[in-house]
């Protein structure tokens, strides 16, 4: 029989590995990241069954994660200041052309617009998955996907990433 | 065809379509000569869906690691209180033993000695007879 982790929690790695990787911009430490969340809430996964909000306790752990191995590396004070950290960082060799164009897109939006732009983009969840996920109203959900959408167009145009 | 994929996109960029509607678009536009960056925004996407975690394992469940030189004073220090303890309770079988075997031995003093004492007793028996000489002998003669 599955545990609690295995039945609920480890099937979201793929969706919370991606949200970390367009957090930190690399591979190894956006598994790393994940690796440490997975242990915390693998310890902690009969409390977690009762949780109210299992996806947004995910999404909130990782981030704090993130943050505190930035803080713990002394390179940034908070998440929002990554683009600027993480556009200084040289490209992992193996990354692929449209990773490489999507971190170029996401990098403009601000944060709460790349969130949402990426879980509705990406991993196809709809508005009230979204809200749920970021413990965020539905209204906000609306209108960050819309101007992340106008915003990603206007880049598309601008960038001329079709050519 | 490419009308309702304008239309469609008009809703996707105010943020207005339903996940029906946005799949209805990707097959349409995947169909379309045009709309070069929005196929391009679509298939960018589609690749980074791929991307999964490698190296991510399932945590398991933590084993406690017992201190090999903990468990040997430990179990030198368990042989010698078991092996105390089983002394105490030998003696204490033993000391109930000789005392059982005192007690026996006491009653079958009492017991012996009483024997002796009834034996003495016995003559005393023939003191019942002495106001009955007349039961006896008293009758006949008068």
């Amino acid at each position: 029989m599955k545990s609690f982790f295995e039945a609920h929690i480890w099937p979201q790695r793929g969706k919370l590995y991606r949200l970390a990787f367009s957090w930190v911009k690399d591979r190894a430490l956006a598994e790393d990241v994940l690796q440490n969340v997975f242990e915390k809430s693998f310890a902690r996964q009969k409390e977690l069954s009762n949780h109210a909000n299992l996806s947004g306790w995910l999404v909130l752990s990782l981030k704090n994660e993130v943050l505190t191995h930035f803080r713990q590396n002394k390179k940034i004070d908070a998440l929002e200041d990554a683009n600027q950290f993480c556009a200084d960082e040289p490209q992992p060799e193996d990354i692929n052309e449209s990773i490489q164009k999507i971190m170029l897109l996401l990098n403009e939006l601000p944060e709460r617009q790349r969130d949402i732009f990426q879980l509705r983009e990406v991993e196809g969840l709809d508005y009230e998955e979204i809200a749920t996920h970021l413990d965020i109203s539905l209204d906000q959900v609306k209108v960050n996907l819309h101007r992340a959408r106008k915003r990603i167009r206007e880049l598309m145009i601008t960038q001329k990433l079709a050519k | 065809m490419n009308e309702r994929i304008q239309d469609l996109l008009t809703k996707y960029y105010e943020a207005e379509t339903s996940p029906g509607e946005e799949q209805e678009l990707k097959v349409l536009l995947r169909a379309s000569t045009e709309f070069e960056e929005e196929k391009v925004l679509f298939g960018i996407l589609a690749d980074f869906r791929k991307l999964e975690p490698i190296k991510i394992s399932l945590p398991e469940a933590k084993v406690r690691k017992l201190n090999p030189s903990w468990i040997s004073w430990a179990a030198s220090a368990a042989i010698l209180i078991g092996s105390f303890w089983g002394w105490q309770v030998y003696e204490q079988k033993q000391a109930e033993q000789a005392a059982y075997k005192e007690v026996m031995m006491a009653f079958a003093l009492i017991q012996n000695n009483l024997s002796k004492g009834q034996a003495a007793l016995q003559p005393m028996n023939n003191l019942k007879y002495l106001n009955t000489t007349d039961l006896i002998f008293g009758q006949s003669q008068k």
